[in-house]
């Protein structure tokens, strides 16, 4: 007879990531927010009272964080005194010298908190709980690592769980990396109730009682459902493992394709834009294609540059945009005599896509416009 | 513009009134010679319109040394109407400045000035005196004496005026105010982006600098990061080792093989040691053996040189036989070799005698022949120096000069010259006497025929008819005969003197003088070649041969030099008999005494054998006493055998040793040694190295290098992007400001396009073929001829003087065209210019005039005179005070 039992299964928290590509503050607060984040899972563990906190792989950036940076993971999980089970993953791999010697060496290894660095079961909780470990003591493996499990030998009617860090062979939505592979029947040949995973950043159930938790708190734009944790509840009887999905994140990476051909276009974008919730929280990218005029460029400039303020983060990719001068533009624009004629070569160096000029031209269009708008709100 | 009245007083060097009472409307040619003051009337123009009436001009512009004011009228119409301009420049009360106008309206003082101001476009000085920049136009139009060769300097006003006639056009083209502008701000902003050379400056040229210390830090960190993962994979790989070594026990394993090896090689060297022993009892068994071998040896020497000497002696007797025996000398031919060079010493002695005889013959007959040479060039000699005298004497008495032979030929020849004269100046007279008639002429009685010539009054007396009375009155008869008659006086005297009756024989004795002396010259000659010493010494040559030839006795005929020539050769023959007979004589001498010589030596060495011989037998004798040979041997034998029993025992001991391989036993040893050693020292490095590398990695992991990597890579990324962003904003000025520069400059050249259609046809007539080179501000660069470029300042100054005036022409007719007030003064403008040129520039301005008014002023009026202008002398133009 099993007794129940309830864990927190999480994965790859990445401390340390820098997010090179936000700019300024934003990034800042992006990079402080997951140690907020790992507080929140320490203090729904707590709330839950469940019986242990599984994290499987990648809880740091890399095995070079600074000492700093681990002593604020450990003090960030301390709200929960309970059983932490902290996997190596391939960011932070059990080499010689890593993250899990330091934090020995550091002596930030309380009793609770139990680094799964060798490949043999952790049993827990009065022997109701076996955690079967699969440490990467490498970055990447070309062994799956969990046909170890298939061998261990755990107490009579503890919970079997698989604690491992890769891609489930065959299983993902996308192709993943060649190596670190784990074989998509691994719960059933392994006899395991679960089978917690990390690596991948979204919330899935790959396989039968196979499930990657997902990064707690979203890291980059794509809409794999990241920013949740999984509480997983083992039933007294032989029920079916019941598995949560708790909403855990704060911000939330969004990538907007926005196709653009006049001056509505810049309409519906505003609309679009105001219609999303908690625009502070909000890191958004905009993937930018179409074709527009002059005006209309610089209207869509304007518009996001009052964007830009209401959201954490907000960025226009438009290598896929195309800026035309059109007759109106140039009419605008009022020219005459040689800055006619420039304008023309412009246009016909603009239109040229295989020129190296073609860039510069289009560019040089825009602030030719734009300067002449400035000149004539001036007189 | 057209001037129509002037009148100066008190200017400059016009300290009398000038007046201009008529300007022709379209084309004045005002003349004066140098000095005459034709500058100064472009000057006082200028004064009237652009200087200031009641400032220091006054001072400037009065007469030199004057206390007066100079004063200018001036009438011109502008735009249809009339004006007239009066100045008096002064500070004091006089100073005037009046302004009318065929309207009716006038301004006096400065608003006089004012008007004029805006009815030319000009501009008064602020001080001093007015400059061609500040008059406008007329700054450009008028051209002042030897600056017409000069480049045209445009000032801003004059261009200014030029383009205001194109103003639409112009504006258009330059995109008008909104193009300057957006020109002009372009280029501000892309000079906060780089620099005149293209190069990055200011916060663009910061950024650049920041990206490249960015990169440079990462660079850096990355490679701390490398190190710190390379220590990490190391540290990895030693445990790994370590652990290798330790589950297998590797250590004790090579401590066992060592162990083994050494044993070995401890058996090894016991063998080594017997070998050693068996080979010095070996060497000492060698040692007493070779007493017994050199005596054996000594024995067997002694023996065999015995018999070698008595062999040796053997042959050396049997060839001393032999010597002996073939020794016979030659005595016969000794013999016939004496007897020989006796003879042939004897005919040498005779030869040599007669050679000396006949050469003392040859040389008495030289002398011989010398002394009668002297002999009759003696003889020569006197008879050529008898001749010499004679002829001298003779010359003496009978001297005629060459000045005397000369005159008498003069004379002669002036005799001859008047009697011919006289001749032909007398009168001819035909007779015919009727047979039996006689007549008398000068009472000469005439018959027959004949014919007569008159040179003097004659008589003709015709029997009974009376007497014909004929005066020739040729030229000056008398005259003649007189001078006739006084030359013929001379030559008689001369003749006298000279010792002859006639010319002819003043000939014959001048030939005959002429003679002797070439005669003379001979004889001296013949003489200098026989005595060139003189006869003295002549003669003492004779009496030395004499002496000489006294008592000797003098060959009857000529002694032969080839009887000497025989001799010589005969004499040689024998001596060279002789050599060789002495050398034969000796060469038989030598032989013999070597063969003697060799007996002798032969017998020696013999003697010497034998004794030798003796020696080596008695000594033999003596040692077989001591020891007998018998002895000797078996001594030998027994040695022999205590050498071959070690050296059995040696061979074995080696044989032992070589088949337990001692080297590749020494070998293992050593190898197990090194192997042992190295594990060793190589666990102790491996712990060490473990240790080394577990405290680095724990230094380095403090600080966090891989947040410092991603977070400095954060900041390049971001720096990269704005950086991407302004190169992008760079690039795109940069494009933007080419573009509109070159369609800048493309617009700009079209505005030369009026200048040149208003100086082509002026550079037709005057350059066929060519065209102007007009700039982006319409000025003049040069001329473009047969496909060239021809610079202004490359071009001869006599054609850079009349393009010059051609764009002024050019100019002119743009502002004409436009309604600017026009007019031109050209002083003294083509005074570099040829007369085909200067034909052309006639026609030009001519031509230019039909359109305003051109002032053309010049010394030259004749040069000018058919330009079809009004011509205006100064000259003329002065009026008394």
């Amino acid at each position: 007879m099993k007794q129940p039992i309830r864990i927190i299964h999480s994965a790859d928290w990445q401390i340390g990531k820098q997010f090179g590509n936000i700019p300024g503050d934003a990034a800042a607060a992006v990079r402080l927010q997951r140690l907020t984040t790992v507080e929140r899972i320490a203090q729904q563990a707590k709330e839950l009272a469940v019986d242990a906190v599984l994290v499987a792989g990648d809880v740091f950036e890399h095995n070079g964080v600074a000492d700093e940076t681990l002593r604020r993971t450990v003090n960030a999980m301390s709200a929960y005194t309970g059983l932490w089970v902290l996997l190596p993953g391939n960011h932070d791999a059990a080499l010689a010298e890593s993250v899990w010697s330091r934090l020995q060496r550091l002596g930030l290894v309380s009793d609770n908190i139990h680094l799964a660095i060798r490949t043999e079961p952790i049993i827990l909780c009065d022997q109701r709980l076996a955690i079967l470990p699969a440490p990467l003591m490498r970055r990447h493996e070309t062994r799956d690592l969990t046909a170890a499990f298939d061998q261990m030998i755990t107490p009579p009617g503890a919970i079997r769980i698989g604690l491992a860090h890769g891609s489930v062979k065959n299983r993902l939505p996308e192709r993943s990396e060649a190596y670190n592979e784990i074989a998509d029947d691994r719960a059933d040949r392994a006899r395991l109730d679960y089978l917690a995973l990390g690596d991948w950043h979204g919330t899935l159930e790959i396989a039968p009682r196979t499930w990657y938790a997902g990064t707690p708190e979203p890291d980059r734009f794509r809409n794999n459902q990241p920013g949740n944790l999984l509480l997983v509840s083992f039933a007294e009887t032989a029920e079916p493992t019941q598995v949560e999905v708790i909403t855990c994140g704060h911000f939330q990476w969004t990538q907007l394709a926005v196709t653009l051909y006049q001056d509505e276009d810049i309409d519906a974008l505003a609309h679009r834009l105001s219609a999303i919730d908690l625009p502070e929280r909000q890191l958004i990218r905009l993937q930018l294609s179409g074709s527009i005029d002059l005006a209309v460029k610089q209207r869509l400039d304007r518009v996001l540059e009052q964007w830009k303020a209401r959201f954490h983060h907000l960025e226009g990719r438009d290598s896929e945009l195309k800026i035309n001068a059109s007759q109106a533009d140039i009419e605008q624009l009022g020219a005459q005599g040689f800055v006619r004629e420039a304008i023309e070569k412009l246009q016909h160096l603009a239109a040229q896509e295989n020129s190296p000029d073609s860039d510069a031209a289009q560019l040089a269009l825009q602030i030719l416009y734009h300067q002449q708008q400035s000149l004539a709100e001036k007189s | 513009m057209r001037f129509q009245r002037l009148e100066l007083n008190n200017f400059r060097k016009f300290d009398s009134p000038l007046v201009i009472d008529a300007f022709d409307p379209a084309f004045n040619l005002i003349c004066g010679d140098n000095e005459e003051g034709k500058s100064t009337l472009l000057l006082a123009i200028q004064a009237a319109l652009f200087e200031r009436y009641d400032r220091g001009a006054g001072e400037r512009l009065r007469p030199y040394n004057a206390a007066v004011s100079p004063e200018i009228k001036l009438d011109f119409s502008l735009a249809g109407c009339d004006y007239q301009l009066h100045k008096i420049f002064s500070k004091r009360n006089d100073k005037t400045a009046l302004l009318s106008s065929s309207r009716g309206e006038r301004w006096e003082g400065p608003q006089a000035e004012e008007h004029l101001q805006q009815l030319l476009g000009f501009s008064l000085p602020a001080r001093g005196e007015s400059k061609a920049e500040l008059q406008g136009v007329s700054g450009l139009l008028w051209v002042s004496q030897t600056k017409a060769f000069e480049p045209i300097n445009q000032t801003p006003e004059t261009r200014s005026r030029l383009q205001a006639t194109l103003d639409q056009e112009i504006d258009q083209l330059l995109g008008g105010e909104t193009g300057q502008q957006l020109y002009l701000s372009i280029s501000q902003q892309l000079e906060q982006y780089l620099g005149r050379s293209g190069k990055p400056i200011g916060e663009f040229k910061k950024l650049i600098d920041q990206e490249s210390a960015l990169d440079q830090k990462l660079a850096t960190i990355n490679g701390q990061l490398a190190e710190y993962d390379w220590m990490i994979d190391q540290l990895q790989r030693l445990q790994e080792r370590q652990a290798d070594y330790q589950s297998q026990q590797t250590l004790e394993k090579t401590e066992q093989q060592l162990i083994q090896a050494r044993t070995a090689t401890e058996q090894i060297e016991t063998m080594r040691k017997r070998l050693e022993a068996s080979s010095t009892a070996l060497d000492l068994a060698q040692a007493r053996l070779r007493i017994p071998e050199s005596q054996w040896l000594a024995r067997q020497n002694g023996q065999q040189e015995i018999a070698d000497r008595s062999e040796e002696i053997s042959r050396l007797e049997q060839q001393l036989q032999q010597l002996e025996q073939q020794y016979t000398p030659d005595s016969e031919r000794f013999t016939a070799l004496e007897s020989e060079l006796t003879g042939l010493s004897l005919r040498q002695d005779e030869l040599r005698k007669q050679i000396e005889k006949q050469h003392s013959a040859i040389s008495t007959w030289r002398l011989q022949q010398h002394y009668q040479v002297l002999s009759g060039n003696r003889k020569h000699a006197q008879t050529a120096l008898s001749r010499c005298d004679e002829i001298r004497q003779h010359l003496n008495a009978h001297t005629i000069d060459q000045s005397q032979i000369d005159r008498l030929r003069q004379l002669q020849s002036q005799i001859s010259r008047i009697e011919q004269a006289i001749e032909l100046a007398g009168t001819l007279i035909q007779y015919r006497i009727n047979p039996g008639s006689v007549i008398q002429i000068n009472q000469q009685p005439i018959d027959g025929s004949g014919e007569l010539s008159v040179t003097r009054e004659t008589e003709i007396g015709l029997p009974e008819i009376g007497t014909l009375t004929i005066r020739p009155r040729g030229t000056d008869l008398e005259s003649l005969s007189t001078e006739l008659a006084q030359h013929q006086t001379e030559q008689q005297t001369l003749l006298a003197a000279l010792g002859v009756t006639s010319w002819e024989q003043a000939q014959t004795a001048w030939q005959s003088q002429q003679n002797l002396q070439l005669e003379l010259k001979g004889q001296q000659a013949t003489l200098a070649t026989l005595i060139p010493e003189g006869s003295e010494r002549l003669d003492a040559e004779i009496q030395r041969l004499e002496r000489q030839l006294a008592g000797t006795e003098i060959p009857a005929q000529e002694p032969s030099d080839k009887k000497v020539v025989d001799l010589n050769r005969e004499l040689e023959e024998i001596t060279a008999l002789h050599r060789t007979r002495t050398q034969e004589m000796q060469r038989l001498n030598q032989a013999d005494e070597l063969r003697k010589s060799d007996i002798l030596a032969h017998k020696a060495r013999v003697t010497a054998g034998r004794e030798n011989l003796t020696v080596l037998e008695n000594r033999l004798a003596s040692e077989r006493q001591d020891a007998s040979d018998q002895a000797l041997g078996n001594a030998l034998s027994e040695a022999r055998a205590a050498v071959e029993h070690h050296r059995l025992e040696q061979e074995q001991a080696a044989t032992r040793l070589n088949a337990a391989k001692p080297e590749d036993i020494e070998l293992q040893r050593d190898r197990a040694e090194i192997n042992y050693n190295s594990l060793l020292q190589e666990l102790d490095q491996l712990s060490g190295n473990i240790a080394a590398l577990r405290n680095q990695l724990a230094g380095m992991g403090h600080s966090g290098l891989a947040e410092q990597k991603d977070e400095l890579a954060a900041k390049l990324e971001q720096q990269r992007a704005i950086l991407a962003q302004e190169s992008r904003q760079a690039e795109a000025l940069k494009l933007l400001h080419s573009v509109l520069e070159e369609s800048l400059k493309s617009a700009k050249s079209l505005m030369a396009e009026p200048v040149i259609r208003k100086m082509q046809p002026y550079l037709d007539i005057l350059i066929p073929g060519s065209r102007p080179l007009i700039d982006d501000d319409m000025g003049l660069q040069g001329i473009a001829r047969a496909g060239v470029d021809e610079q202004f300042q490359h071009l001869s100054i006599g054609t850079r003087e009349q393009i010059a005036i051609i764009i002024r022409l050019a100019y002119a007719d743009l502002l004409h065209e436009s309604g600017q007030p026009v007019c031109l003064f050209l002083d003294d403008a083509l005074v570099y210019s040829d007369d085909q040129r200067r034909t052309l520039m006639k026609q030009i301005l001519f031509k230019a005039s039909r359109n305003y008014q051109i002032n053309f002023l010049t010394c030259h009026e004749a040069a000018y005179r058919d330009a079809g202008a009004q011509i205006i002398r100064l000259s003329d133009c002065r009026t008394s005070t």
